[in-house]
């Protein structure tokens, strides 16, 4: 427990540490490029005109469909992780048991196929 | 007071097991870790336009230093003078922590990246998971900032961007199940240890491939980048970004390249492993090997950029979900299946 | 270990303050993201714990996976103020029963909790044999608890198929790029050699 927790404390500094370089490395900038802003330089980069109206627009529902999918094959990876460590233990009923949960996501799967949700025009 | 130090002086002794010393000395490591890996992204920036010079029958970068060799802190210097324009309508704050994230992660995955043999900062029990949990972080960078800049053609590509690293991500964890399979665990250390009879490219070269073209796709690098694609988005999520913030985003997809070629190694071509232990090859020291297979994989990202066309988004998606996945299940459950008919029968 | 019970202070007192903060913040991306700050200091508690596991998981999943679909949703979606002032006073309403169920419930819990007799005798984590904590979750969620993992994976069917029935569009003829057509075809069908007189054309 105490060595697992060492390794960790090990990770959260070395995270500060870069949180600190990359920080440090914008903060440099500010304090040495010359900073001339006026509203035409401000303004969104738009093919030399202002934009029209707020760009939080209509997008496509596929992006979201994407998202939902990935959330659940994400979950599906996650299952595999320990079960991959395990697999010497649990030998073939744990390899059974994960099958069939790999068959009830493939049927999703083929359906998602045959609905067109993977097809991007 | 005095009370109060002393016990917490305790309390850090006890916790470090020897000396205060110890946090110096990780301090020490971790730097020893991040500037040359700082210093290997600027010149790996050097390395792709000559290569890509080379291919092109080009001379590339050649007037900064000998061989252009200073090019990349003549690079970084301008960029450090040059101002910082925060687009009036995009939300400061988060405009500013988008690429300050993104690097930051980029550069905080290479804590459990073990070099040699016990040569990690930090040796967890599912460096696997870790890696795999910031690179899929990483997503955020590139959301935050379309979002924070307010900008239409930042934001479309933050969106591009995040759909395509997303439907790669799948077929990469699968890949790396296959290889927790063979290794029977998620320590980095462990997989390369793992790998003493045989590289695990053997068994599982077709994953290695899926491997390597999901690792173009998660960088956003060529035939993959379809984010910056320059002629119809003006390079996506990062148009309205100038000088250092910019600057952070270009050196986080180069040390992302890197740390896809480490993983590379690491999961295929056995780390630090020589290829054979006998005489001549094991003259060479660990971090001889390592550097040397990370540079190969560099140089197939470099040579597949000067090579491929970009890949339009609708093979792109389909390539990942129609191909990648199904074909990277497949292999999780024969690869499963094998291992069971091993320790089944005895022979392992 | 003053250092890790500093740390276990800090970690949930940040989650504390993401979770307010998620609450009250006004622009719904920053709720969304403060959400995901949460998230990741839960990850912290886990560690400190001794599951990495699931503080890993809980990383990949939930910030790597439903907060970008959350974030997703909250950015590309205007709120149109209208409609959005006239359905918003129904769906008051519906924040206001959850929260008193579950805050009735948190009462009976906490009224009729206690310490299992032997619990401080127990050990959360099966350090004493040599068993990583991944490995021990492993050889039983898959074995043991083979039933609940085959229902999830029913639950996450469910998901599958509703996402895709939710966001159905009408079956339109779209362009569609063949490769296997492509690949397959022969030169004789697409190119013609022709022998072409002069002054005669085709």
């Amino acid at each position: 427990m105490q060595t697992l927790l060492r390794e960790y404390f090990c990770l959260v500094v070395f995270f500060g540490i870069s949180l600190f370089i990359s920080s440090f490395m914008v903060l440099l900038a500010f304090l040495r490029a010359k900073q001339n802003p006026y509203p035409e330089k401000l303004t969104p980069y738009e093919c030399g005109f202002d934009p029209f109206d707020d760009m939080s627009h209509k997008f496509d529902v596929r992006f979201y469909l994407v998202a939902i999918l990935f959330i659940i094959f994400d979950i599906e990876v996650a299952f595999l992780f320990p079960w991959a460590i395990s697999l010497g233990e649990i030998g073939v009923f744990g390899f059974v048991s994960m099958m069939v949960f790999l068959g009830i996501l493939t049927v999703g799967f083929l359906y998602e196929w045959k609905k067109g949700a993977l097809d991007w025009e | 007071m005095k009370n109060f130090f002393s016990f917490f002086y305790q309390e850090i002794q006890s916790f470090c097991g020897r000396d205060l010393l110890f946090f110096g000395e990780m301090i020490f490591k971790i730097l020893m870790v991040i500037l040359p890996l700082l210093l290997g992204v600027a010149f790996l920036t050097l390395f792709e336009r000559k290569v890509i010079a080379a291919i092109q029958l080009r001379r590339g970068p050649n007037v900064v230093g000998p061989f252009g060799i200073l090019q990349p802190f003549a690079d970084g210097l301008k960029l450090l003078h040059k101002e910082i324009i925060i687009p009036h309508r995009a939300n400061k704050f988060l405009f500013l922590l988008a690429p300050i994230f993104t690097f930051t992660l980029a550069l905080s995955v290479w804590a459990v990246i073990p070099f040699g043999f016990k040569q990690s900062i930090s040796n967890i029990n599912v460096g696997v998971l870790y890696v795999f949990a910031v690179s899929s972080l990483s997503v955020y960078g590139l959301i935050i900032a379309g979002w924070a800049s307010q900008s239409r053609y930042a934001f479309l590509g933050a969106l591009r961007s995040a759909a395509q690293m997303i439907s790669y991500e799948v077929s990469l964890g699968f890949v790396i199940v296959t290889v927790v399979l063979c290794a029977g665990s998620m320590n980095l250390q462990e997989i390369v240890l793992a790998q003493q009879k045989f590289w695990f490219v053997v068994p599982l070269f077709p994953m290695f491939f899926i491997f390597m073209v999901s690792a173009f796709a998660e960088t956003n690098r060529a035939p993959f980048d379809l984010p910056e694609a320059e002629t119809e988005l003006v390079s996506g999520y990062n148009v309205e970004y100038s000088s250092m913030p910019f600057a952070l985003f270009f050196l986080g997809e180069y040390a992302n390249m890197i740390l896809m070629s480490v993983l590379g190694t690491i999961f295929f071509l056995g780390g630090w492993l020589p290829p054979f232990e006998c005489r001549p090859f094991t003259w060479l020291p660990d971090g001889a090997w390592f550097g040397m297979k990370v540079l190969i994989l560099l140089f197939v990202f470099v040579w597949v950029r000067a090579t491929f066309p970009r890949y339009r988004y609708d093979q792109l998606m389909r390539l990942g979900w129609k191909f990648f996945l199904p074909f990277s299940l497949i292999w999780v459950v024969l690869t499963a299946a094998f291992v069971v008919f091993l320790k089944e029968s005895g022979s392992l | 270990m003053v250092i890790f019970g500093m740390m276990f202070y800090l970690f949930a007192g940040l989650t504390l303050l993401s979770a307010f903060l998620t609450l009250i913040a006004r622009a719904p991306v920053h709720s969304a993201l403060w959400l995901i700050f949460m998230f990741l200091n839960g990850a912290g508690l886990f560690v400190l714990l001794g599951s990495e596991l699931l503080a890993m998981i809980f990383v990949i999943v939930y910030v790597g996976a439903v907060a970008v679909l959350f974030l997703f949703v909250v950015m590309m979606i205007k709120p149109q103020r209208e409609v959005l002032k006239k359905e918003i006073k129904w769906y008051k309403r519906i924040p206001v029963l959850i929260g008193i169920f579950f805050g009735s419930e948190m009462v009976f819990i906490l009224g009729g909790w206690s310490f299992v007799p032997v619990a401080s005798t127990l050990d959360q984590l099966p350090s004493r044999v040599q068993i990583s904590n991944t490995t021990a979750i492993g050889n039983i969620l898959y074995t043991h608890y083979a039933v609940l993992f085959e229902i999830a994976g029913f639950i996450l069917l469910g998901a599958m198929v509703g996402a895709i029935v939710l966001t159905k569009r009408a079956p339109k003829e779209r362009y569609r790029q063949k490769m296997s057509d492509q690949v397959l075809e022969k030169k004789k069908n697409r190119i013609k050699i022709c022998h072409v007189d002069i002054r005669k054309g085709v």
